[in-house]
Protein backbone atom coordinates (compact mmCIF):
# COMPACT_ATOMS: atom_id res chain seq x y z
CA UNK A 1 0.00 0.00 0.00
CA UNK A 2 2.73 2.50 0.15
CA UNK A 3 5.49 1.40 -2.31
CA UNK A 4 3.72 1.89 -5.01
CA UNK A 5 1.99 4.85 -4.87
CA UNK A 6 5.32 6.50 -3.67
CA UNK A 7 7.43 4.65 -6.89
CA UNK A 8 4.37 6.44 -8.92
CA UNK A 9 5.20 9.92 -7.14
CA UNK A 10 8.50 10.04 -8.01
CA UNK A 11 8.55 8.91 -11.52
CA UNK A 12 6.34 11.67 -11.29
CA UNK A 13 8.23 14.34 -10.04
CA UNK A 14 11.41 13.99 -12.38
CA UNK A 15 11.25 15.44 -15.71
CA UNK A 16 10.46 12.81 -18.83
CA UNK A 17 14.04 12.91 -20.03
CA UNK A 18 15.67 11.96 -16.46
CA UNK A 19 13.01 8.99 -15.54
CA UNK A 20 16.09 6.11 -15.75
CA UNK A 21 18.53 8.21 -13.46
CA UNK A 22 15.50 8.61 -11.20
CA UNK A 23 15.02 5.08 -11.38
CA UNK A 24 17.98 3.78 -10.82
CA UNK A 25 18.31 6.35 -7.98
CA UNK A 26 15.23 4.98 -6.46
CA UNK A 27 16.79 1.54 -6.31
CA UNK A 28 19.99 2.47 -4.92
CA UNK A 29 18.35 3.99 -1.76
CA UNK A 30 16.27 1.53 -1.29
CA UNK A 31 18.71 -1.43 -1.19
CA UNK A 32 20.84 0.82 0.48
CA UNK A 33 18.29 1.41 2.95
CA UNK A 34 17.86 -1.96 3.26
CA UNK A 35 21.31 -2.92 4.04
CA UNK A 36 21.58 -0.27 6.59
CA UNK A 37 18.50 -1.72 8.22
CA UNK A 38 20.42 -4.63 9.15
CA UNK A 39 23.46 -3.16 10.56
CA UNK A 40 20.85 -1.00 12.71
CA UNK A 41 18.86 -4.15 13.94
CA UNK A 42 22.02 -6.08 14.18
CA UNK A 43 23.44 -3.84 16.18
CA UNK A 44 20.81 -3.15 18.08
CA UNK A 45 20.74 -7.24 19.14
CA UNK A 46 23.89 -7.57 19.54
CA UNK A 47 24.76 -4.91 22.14
CA UNK A 48 21.39 -5.97 23.85
CA UNK A 49 22.63 -9.53 24.27
CA UNK A 50 26.34 -8.88 24.67
CA UNK A 51 26.10 -9.15 28.74
CA UNK A 52 24.29 -12.32 28.56
CA UNK A 53 24.78 -14.18 25.50
CA UNK A 54 28.28 -15.55 25.61
CA UNK A 55 28.07 -17.07 29.40
CA UNK A 56 24.46 -18.15 28.26
CA UNK A 57 26.10 -20.05 25.17
CA UNK A 58 28.65 -21.59 27.09
CA UNK A 59 26.42 -22.79 29.66
CA UNK A 60 23.87 -24.23 27.11
CA UNK A 61 27.09 -25.80 25.40
CA UNK A 62 28.42 -27.12 28.66
CA UNK A 63 25.05 -28.96 29.37
CA UNK A 64 24.63 -30.31 26.25
CA UNK A 65 28.42 -31.65 25.51
CA UNK A 66 30.21 -32.49 28.38
CA UNK A 67 29.36 -31.05 32.43
CA UNK A 68 33.21 -31.78 33.38
CA UNK A 69 34.13 -29.30 30.76
CA UNK A 70 32.40 -26.16 32.78
CA UNK A 71 35.58 -24.82 34.41
CA UNK A 72 37.79 -24.95 30.76
CA UNK A 73 34.83 -23.22 29.02
CA UNK A 74 34.16 -20.77 31.56
CA UNK A 75 37.75 -20.05 31.59
CA UNK A 76 37.42 -19.71 27.90
CA UNK A 77 33.91 -17.50 27.80
CA UNK A 78 34.39 -14.55 29.83
CA UNK A 79 31.62 -11.96 28.43
CA UNK A 80 33.33 -9.63 26.67
CA UNK A 81 31.72 -6.00 26.83
CA UNK A 82 31.11 -4.56 23.64
CA UNK A 83 30.67 -0.80 22.64
CA UNK A 84 28.41 0.02 20.44
CA UNK A 85 30.43 1.73 17.73
CA UNK A 86 33.93 0.23 18.35
CA UNK A 87 33.70 -3.69 19.25
CA UNK A 88 31.52 -5.24 16.50
CA UNK A 89 33.88 -6.81 14.32
CA UNK A 90 36.40 -7.36 16.98
CA UNK A 91 34.04 -8.66 18.98
CA UNK A 92 33.02 -11.28 16.65
CA UNK A 93 36.62 -12.28 15.55
CA UNK A 94 37.58 -11.89 19.37
CA UNK A 95 34.89 -14.57 19.76
CA UNK A 96 35.44 -17.02 17.12
CA UNK A 97 38.96 -16.92 18.83
CA UNK A 98 37.86 -17.97 22.44
CA UNK A 99 35.05 -20.55 20.68
CA UNK A 100 38.20 -22.39 18.89
CA UNK A 101 40.64 -22.13 22.04
CA UNK A 102 37.86 -23.61 24.49
CA UNK A 103 37.51 -26.68 21.62
CA UNK A 104 41.31 -27.14 21.39
CA UNK A 105 41.81 -26.69 25.45
CA UNK A 106 38.98 -29.23 26.00
CA UNK A 107 40.22 -31.59 23.60
CA UNK A 108 43.84 -31.59 24.80
CA UNK A 109 42.56 -32.09 28.43
CA UNK A 110 40.24 -35.00 27.13
CA UNK A 111 42.82 -36.62 25.08
CA UNK A 112 45.95 -36.46 27.76
CA UNK A 113 43.59 -38.48 30.01
CA UNK A 114 43.29 -41.45 27.91
CA UNK A 115 44.73 -44.71 28.73
CA UNK A 116 45.29 -47.82 26.52
CA UNK A 117 43.65 -50.58 27.83
CA UNK A 118 43.68 -54.65 26.67
CA UNK A 119 41.69 -57.28 26.68
CA UNK A 120 43.16 -60.50 28.21
CA UNK A 121 45.14 -61.80 25.42
CA UNK A 122 43.64 -65.21 24.38
CA UNK A 123 46.92 -67.25 24.23
CA UNK A 124 47.57 -66.98 27.67
CA UNK A 125 46.72 -69.89 29.98
CA UNK A 126 44.55 -69.25 32.38
CA UNK A 127 43.48 -66.34 30.80
CA UNK A 128 43.99 -63.55 33.51
CA UNK A 129 42.91 -60.10 33.19
CA UNK A 130 45.73 -57.72 32.37
CA UNK A 131 45.69 -53.97 32.52
CA UNK A 132 47.29 -52.34 29.92
CA UNK A 133 50.14 -50.23 31.40
CA UNK A 134 48.44 -46.53 32.52
CA UNK A 135 50.87 -44.90 30.01
CA UNK A 136 49.51 -41.12 28.19
CA UNK A 137 48.50 -41.90 25.08
CA UNK A 138 50.49 -40.56 22.61
CA UNK A 139 48.46 -40.65 19.20
CA UNK A 140 50.37 -41.82 16.23
CA UNK A 141 51.13 -39.38 13.70
CA UNK A 142 48.25 -40.46 11.19
CA UNK A 143 46.01 -39.96 14.31
CA UNK A 144 47.16 -35.88 15.30
CA UNK A 145 43.64 -34.24 15.08
CA UNK A 146 43.11 -31.16 12.52
CA UNK A 147 41.66 -27.95 14.04
CA UNK A 148 39.52 -26.69 11.52
CA UNK A 149 40.55 -22.89 11.98
CA UNK A 150 42.46 -21.29 15.09
CA UNK A 151 43.23 -18.21 13.43
CA UNK A 152 39.33 -17.30 13.78
CA UNK A 153 36.87 -17.31 10.63
CA UNK A 154 33.70 -19.40 10.78
CA UNK A 155 35.86 -22.49 10.46
CA UNK A 156 36.43 -22.52 13.97
CA UNK A 157 33.04 -22.83 14.80
CA UNK A 158 33.78 -26.64 14.08
CA UNK A 159 34.69 -29.20 16.54
CA UNK A 160 38.38 -30.49 15.51
CA UNK A 161 38.52 -33.66 13.32
CA UNK A 162 40.17 -36.78 15.03
CA UNK A 163 40.67 -39.41 12.85
CA UNK A 164 41.67 -42.01 16.21
CA UNK A 165 38.35 -41.82 17.83
CA UNK A 166 36.76 -43.78 15.02
CA UNK A 167 39.27 -46.26 16.01
CA UNK A 168 36.71 -46.94 19.02
CA UNK A 169 33.78 -47.70 17.00
CA UNK A 170 32.86 -51.39 16.70
CA UNK A 171 33.42 -53.24 13.64
CA UNK A 172 36.89 -51.40 13.38
CA UNK A 173 39.81 -53.60 12.63
CA UNK A 174 41.27 -51.93 16.03
CA UNK A 175 38.44 -53.43 18.34
CA UNK A 176 40.61 -55.22 21.20
CA UNK A 177 42.29 -52.09 22.30
CA UNK A 178 40.32 -49.39 22.54
CA UNK A 179 40.63 -46.50 25.28
CA UNK A 180 39.35 -45.38 28.42
CA UNK A 181 39.03 -41.75 29.68
CA UNK A 182 38.49 -40.61 33.51
CA UNK A 183 34.89 -40.18 32.05
CA UNK A 184 33.81 -41.53 29.56
CA UNK A 185 30.43 -41.15 29.45
CA UNK A 186 31.21 -37.43 28.53
CA UNK A 187 33.57 -38.77 26.14
CA UNK A 188 30.95 -40.73 24.42
CA UNK A 189 28.87 -37.74 24.08
CA UNK A 190 31.44 -35.74 22.77
CA UNK A 191 32.37 -38.34 20.49
CA UNK A 192 29.73 -40.02 19.58
CA UNK A 193 31.06 -43.73 20.85
CA UNK A 194 29.81 -47.26 20.87
CA UNK A 195 29.45 -49.03 23.78
CA UNK A 196 32.13 -51.75 23.77
CA UNK A 197 31.79 -55.78 23.38
CA UNK A 198 32.04 -56.34 27.45
CA UNK A 199 29.09 -53.55 27.56
CA UNK A 200 31.27 -51.58 30.11
CA UNK A 201 30.92 -48.11 28.92
CA UNK A 202 30.28 -46.48 32.07
CA UNK A 203 30.33 -43.22 33.95
CA UNK A 204 33.49 -43.46 35.28
CA UNK A 205 36.72 -44.96 34.86
CA UNK A 206 36.78 -47.21 38.39
CA UNK A 207 33.22 -48.15 37.36
CA UNK A 208 34.32 -49.26 34.43
CA UNK A 209 37.09 -51.58 35.86
CA UNK A 210 34.51 -52.87 37.86
CA UNK A 211 32.47 -53.71 35.49
CA UNK A 212 35.19 -55.56 33.25
CA UNK A 213 36.28 -56.76 36.31
CA UNK A 214 32.58 -58.54 36.94
CA UNK A 215 32.06 -59.32 33.21
CA UNK A 216 35.65 -60.85 32.93
CA UNK A 217 34.24 -62.99 35.76
CA UNK A 218 31.49 -64.32 34.70
CA UNK A 219 32.79 -65.00 31.42
CA UNK A 220 35.67 -66.95 33.29
CA UNK A 221 33.23 -69.23 35.40
CA UNK A 222 30.95 -69.79 32.26
CA UNK A 223 33.67 -71.54 30.89
CA UNK A 224 34.06 -73.76 34.28
CA UNK A 225 37.57 -71.59 35.29
CA UNK A 226 37.96 -70.98 38.66
CA UNK A 227 41.66 -70.53 38.41
CA UNK A 228 41.41 -66.91 37.15
CA UNK A 229 38.89 -65.51 39.27
CA UNK A 230 39.93 -63.50 42.08
CA UNK B 1 24.64 8.93 -13.38
CA UNK B 2 23.57 9.22 -9.84
CA UNK B 3 22.02 13.12 -10.70
CA UNK B 4 21.83 14.82 -7.29
CA UNK B 5 20.50 17.77 -8.97
CA UNK B 6 17.25 15.90 -8.99
CA UNK B 7 17.12 16.29 -5.27
CA UNK B 8 16.62 19.69 -5.67
CA UNK B 9 13.39 18.60 -6.60
CA UNK B 10 11.38 18.39 -3.32
CA UNK B 11 8.20 15.68 -3.91
CA UNK B 12 11.64 13.41 -5.56
CA UNK B 13 13.45 13.92 -2.12
CA UNK B 14 11.15 13.38 0.42
CA UNK B 15 9.63 10.16 -1.68
CA UNK B 16 13.30 9.22 -1.65
CA UNK B 17 13.82 9.44 1.76
CA UNK B 18 10.24 7.86 2.44
CA UNK B 19 11.07 4.83 0.56
CA UNK B 20 14.80 4.31 1.76
CA UNK B 21 13.27 4.46 5.27
CA UNK B 22 10.14 2.00 4.36
CA UNK B 23 12.85 -0.61 3.00
CA UNK B 24 14.60 -0.17 5.68
CA UNK B 25 12.17 -0.89 8.43
CA UNK B 26 10.91 -3.69 5.76
CA UNK B 27 14.26 -5.20 6.16
CA UNK B 28 14.84 -5.17 9.70
CA UNK B 29 11.22 -6.99 10.17
CA UNK B 30 12.55 -9.76 7.97
CA UNK B 31 15.38 -10.13 9.76
CA UNK B 32 14.15 -10.28 12.71
CA UNK B 33 11.11 -12.09 12.52
CA UNK B 34 13.14 -14.93 10.84
CA UNK B 35 15.58 -14.68 13.63
CA UNK B 36 12.53 -15.04 15.97
CA UNK B 37 10.94 -17.72 14.47
CA UNK B 38 13.82 -20.15 13.77
CA UNK B 39 15.13 -19.41 16.58
CA UNK B 40 13.46 -19.16 19.11
CA UNK B 41 9.20 -19.50 18.62
CA UNK B 42 9.01 -22.25 16.49
CA UNK B 43 11.52 -24.86 18.46
CA UNK B 44 9.38 -23.46 21.29
CA UNK B 45 6.28 -24.54 19.81
CA UNK B 46 7.39 -28.34 19.07
CA UNK B 47 8.71 -28.25 15.41
CA UNK B 48 11.95 -29.96 15.14
CA UNK B 49 14.89 -27.83 14.68
CA UNK B 50 16.31 -29.57 11.23
CA UNK B 51 12.75 -27.77 9.79
CA UNK B 52 12.36 -24.79 11.12
CA UNK B 53 13.92 -22.89 8.27
CA UNK B 54 11.45 -24.34 6.22
CA UNK B 55 8.16 -23.03 8.46
CA UNK B 56 9.99 -19.79 8.78
CA UNK B 57 9.99 -19.42 5.18
CA UNK B 58 5.85 -20.45 4.88
CA UNK B 59 5.15 -18.05 7.72
CA UNK B 60 6.72 -15.17 5.91
CA UNK B 61 5.20 -16.29 2.58
CA UNK B 62 2.31 -13.92 4.26
CA UNK B 63 3.89 -11.41 3.44
CA UNK B 64 5.34 -12.26 0.35
CA UNK B 65 1.57 -12.56 -0.47
CA UNK B 66 0.57 -9.47 0.75
CA UNK B 67 3.43 -7.67 -1.42
CA UNK B 68 1.74 -10.11 -4.77
CA UNK B 69 -1.89 -8.83 -3.54
CA UNK B 70 -1.71 -5.37 -2.97
CA UNK B 71 1.03 -3.89 -4.99
CA UNK B 72 -1.07 -3.83 -8.33
CA UNK B 73 -4.14 -3.11 -6.74
CA UNK B 74 -2.24 -0.09 -4.65
CA UNK B 75 -0.83 1.12 -7.73
CA UNK B 76 -4.51 1.45 -9.49
CA UNK B 77 -6.28 2.66 -6.68
CA UNK B 78 -2.63 5.50 -6.82
CA UNK B 79 -3.46 6.57 -10.27
CA UNK B 80 -7.24 6.81 -9.48
CA UNK B 81 -6.94 8.94 -6.24
CA UNK B 82 -3.79 10.42 -6.00
CA UNK B 83 -0.27 9.01 -4.82
CA UNK B 84 0.57 11.00 -1.70
CA UNK B 85 -2.33 9.85 0.54
CA UNK B 86 -2.66 6.39 -0.54
CA UNK B 87 1.27 5.84 0.83
CA UNK B 88 0.46 8.01 3.71
CA UNK B 89 -2.36 5.45 4.67
CA UNK B 90 0.36 2.84 3.77
CA UNK B 91 3.30 4.14 6.20
CA UNK B 92 0.35 4.67 8.80
CA UNK B 93 -0.51 0.67 8.29
CA UNK B 94 3.18 0.12 8.90
CA UNK B 95 3.31 2.25 11.65
CA UNK B 96 0.42 0.30 13.59
CA UNK B 97 2.24 -2.83 12.41
CA UNK B 98 5.17 -2.31 14.39
CA UNK B 99 2.99 -0.93 17.26
CA UNK B 100 1.43 -4.83 16.95
CA UNK B 101 5.03 -6.27 16.66
CA UNK B 102 5.48 -4.92 19.99
CA UNK B 103 2.98 -6.97 21.83
CA UNK B 104 3.76 -10.19 19.70
CA UNK B 105 5.09 -11.78 22.72
CA UNK B 106 1.58 -10.85 25.02
CA UNK B 107 -0.57 -11.88 22.27
CA UNK B 108 0.89 -14.41 20.61
CA UNK B 109 2.23 -14.80 16.93
CA UNK B 110 -1.09 -15.20 15.91
CA UNK B 111 -1.60 -11.84 15.09
CA UNK B 112 1.76 -11.49 13.07
CA UNK B 113 0.88 -8.77 10.57
CA UNK B 114 -0.14 -9.86 7.00
CA UNK B 115 0.67 -6.80 4.88
CA UNK B 116 4.00 -4.54 4.87
CA UNK B 117 3.20 -2.31 2.40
Amino acid sequence: MFSSPNTASIMNSVPASYRGVASGMKSTLQNAGQIVSLAMFLTIVISSLSASLPSALSNAMVQAVAPQLAPIFQKNFRPQRVSLYVGIRRYISLYLRTHSRAWASAHQELTSSLVPLRFPPVSTHPPTMQWGAPTIFSPPASCVCTYPSLSGGLGSLLPPYCPCTRMLKSGDPYKPIYFETADYGAFRRVFGLQPNSFNCLAKSFEHSKRCFTKNHKQHLLSRGDSSGVV
Amino acid sequence: MFNLSLFKIRMFLYANVADSLGSMDRGGVQLMLIILLQGIWLPLHGYSYESTPFWAGVYMLSMALGFLALGPISGAFSDKYGARELATLGMIVVAIDFFALTTLMTFGIRFLPRFFL
